[in-house]
């Protein structure tokens, strides 16, 4: 060969795609040519560059809202019309269990939590919806709480795999979220999620009537949560609880004209640290308080 | 439907699971076997993490709507690249219309102190590539791809690919200087 080697034929070159007869004849001329040697090295230089690149990857925080993000979509469209409202749509969050390989199994228990964001229970019960979240859904009683927590995609859908065993990381997790979204409540972000594992709710357990005595394994030193946040009410909840709490959803709803919380989770037996999360439980909680509305339960 | 069961179960398997049985855990097993690899590319291909994070988004959503689309023709990495190329295209294309997220600084590894300018430089080099020399160069060079299946992902022939793996890498050459040793500079192609 004696013309100089185009610079598609050298990248082919350099990834094994010329024919053999091709390749000797270009081998023979690089060796022969500094100028088409050069070029080569130079392709070759920027090949390794691209490859030297370091691996990109979604932090946690970003896999979570990649798997939020997919999994409301994708529900979304199997599901009938009837609660389509966008509005509402960002403040539903789902909550799928990631229990890392464990041999999880079979559980059947939403535990729906419906917190009420108004401080002492109103004389003004039943007057006009909150000006607040106009969109969010609407409840009056606990029975439609209740049917509506039942007819959420993941329970409707299939049953849930969660273990005690996913507990703590589930709730962590979950409560990292809600303290990080800006949707977690008035208080916005005030509560850093760390990541460990959070209080009892010190700054919940006057108001909320379920939050008397955090476990003592759950009293560590990490901030509280501020009054008022949804972190801070749901973490009551869950500090409440005899048995482990797997997290499964939060709304924002109206129940009985006021705004509130819907929270779903399963939720197992004191004690139990390795079997099936067997029971599905639905609440309705004051916002500011924390203070139950109305609490259903059942086992699907 | 025990998790470790969804765990062996092939990506095709999984899809369907979801699609037709309505197992919802098998989207997280989907997503932890591939997330990393599509927001990776993505991020290579579109420059910045929040755009990434979106085409990530679209790429699984289109994974479970379209799953009927999906027949076996081709393996379902390569399908779950091709609709990552399709999801930056469609994210460039709207984020030509509007302001671009302020791009992000890569802060250099401490144990690669002297390679940070050779990264930012064929970081830099990379951005200025057309896209579809960048998409094909990253796939190639960085996802270890062969010319075929970026020619599947990518909607385009072999010998297309192969020319934009080409005229990408020369003009990486050239934002990159001359190597050691090297006399020859390439001239990059104007985008």
């Amino acid at each position: 060969m004696s013309a100089h080697a185009g610079t598609e034929l050298l990248s082919a070159y350099l990834d094994g795609q010329v024919p053999e007869a091709a390749r000797a004849r270009l081998e023979a001329h690089l060796a022969s040519c500094p100028e088409c040697a050069g070029k080569r090295a130079a392709l070759e230089a920027a090949v390794g560059a691209v490859a030297a690149l370091p691996p990109v990857s979604p932090t946690a925080g970003e896999k979570e809202a990649i798997r939020r993000g997919v999994l409301e979509r994708v529900t979304r469209a199997g599901q009938p019309a009837g609660r389509g409202a966008g509005a509402w749509r960002p403040t539903l969050r789902w909550r799928l269990s990631a229990a890392g390989g464990a041999a999880a199994l079979v559980i059947a228990g939403v535990f729906a939590y419906v917190a009420v964001r108004s401080s002492t229970p109103r004389a003004t019960t039943g007057s006009a919806p909150a000006a607040s979240s106009p969109a969010a859904p609407a409840f009056s009683s606990g029975a439609e709480v209740l049917a509506y927590a039942a007819s959420l995609p993941e329970v409707a859908q299939g049953v849930r795999t969660h273990t005690a065993a996913d507990a703590a990381p589930a709730t962590d997790s979950f409560l990292s979220r809600l303290a990080a979204s800006p949707e977690a409540g008035s208080t916005s972000t005030g509560s850093a999620p760390t990541g460990s594992a959070p209080t009892g709710g010190a700054g919940f357990s006057a108001s909320s009537p379920r939050a008397a005595a955090p476990a003592p394994e759950k009293a560590m030193a990490s901030p509280a949560p501020r009054p008022g946040s949804l972190a801070g009410c749901v973490q009551s909840v869950i500090s409440a609880q005899p048995g482990p709490v797997v997290p499964l959803a939060e709304a924002s709803v109206t129940f009985q004209g006021r705004p509130a919380w819907l929270f779903v989770f399963a939720s197992g037996p004191a004690g139990a640290t390795g079997g099936p999360l067997s029971q599905v439980d639905v609440r309705v909680l004051a916002q500011a308080s924390c203070a139950t509305l109305n609490q259903s339960s059942f086992a699907p | 439907m025990w998790i470790a069961d969804l765990e062996a179960l092939s990506d095709e398997e999984l899809v369907r699971r979801f699609v037709s049985d309505g197992v919802s855990e098998a989207v997280a097993v989907l997503l932890r076997r591939h997330q990393d690899r599509v927001f990776g590319l993505a991020y290579r291909i579109l420059g910045n993490r929040a755009d990434a994070l979106d085409a990530s988004q679209e790429v699984f959503v289109g994974v479970f709507r379209k799953a009927a689309s999906f027949r076996h023709r081709s393996a379902f990495t390569t399908w779950l690249y091709r609709l990552t190329v399709n999801a930056c295209t469609d994210l460039a294309r709207r984020r030509s219309r509007s302001p671009r997220p302020a791009e992000e600084v890569e802060v250099p590894v401490p144990d690669a102190i002297g390679r940070a300018d050779d990264r930012l430089a064929i970081r830099s080099a990379l951005r200025s590539l057309p896209a579809d020399q960048r998409t094909a160069v990253v796939m190639r060079d960085l996802y270890g791809l062969s010319y075929e299946e970026i020619a599947a992902a990518t909607h385009a022939a072999v010998g297309t690919v192969k020319s934009r793996i080409a005229r990408g890498r020369a003009a990486l050459a050239g934002g990159l200087g001359e190597p050691a040793g090297g006399r020859a500079r390439l001239t990059p192609e104007k985008p």
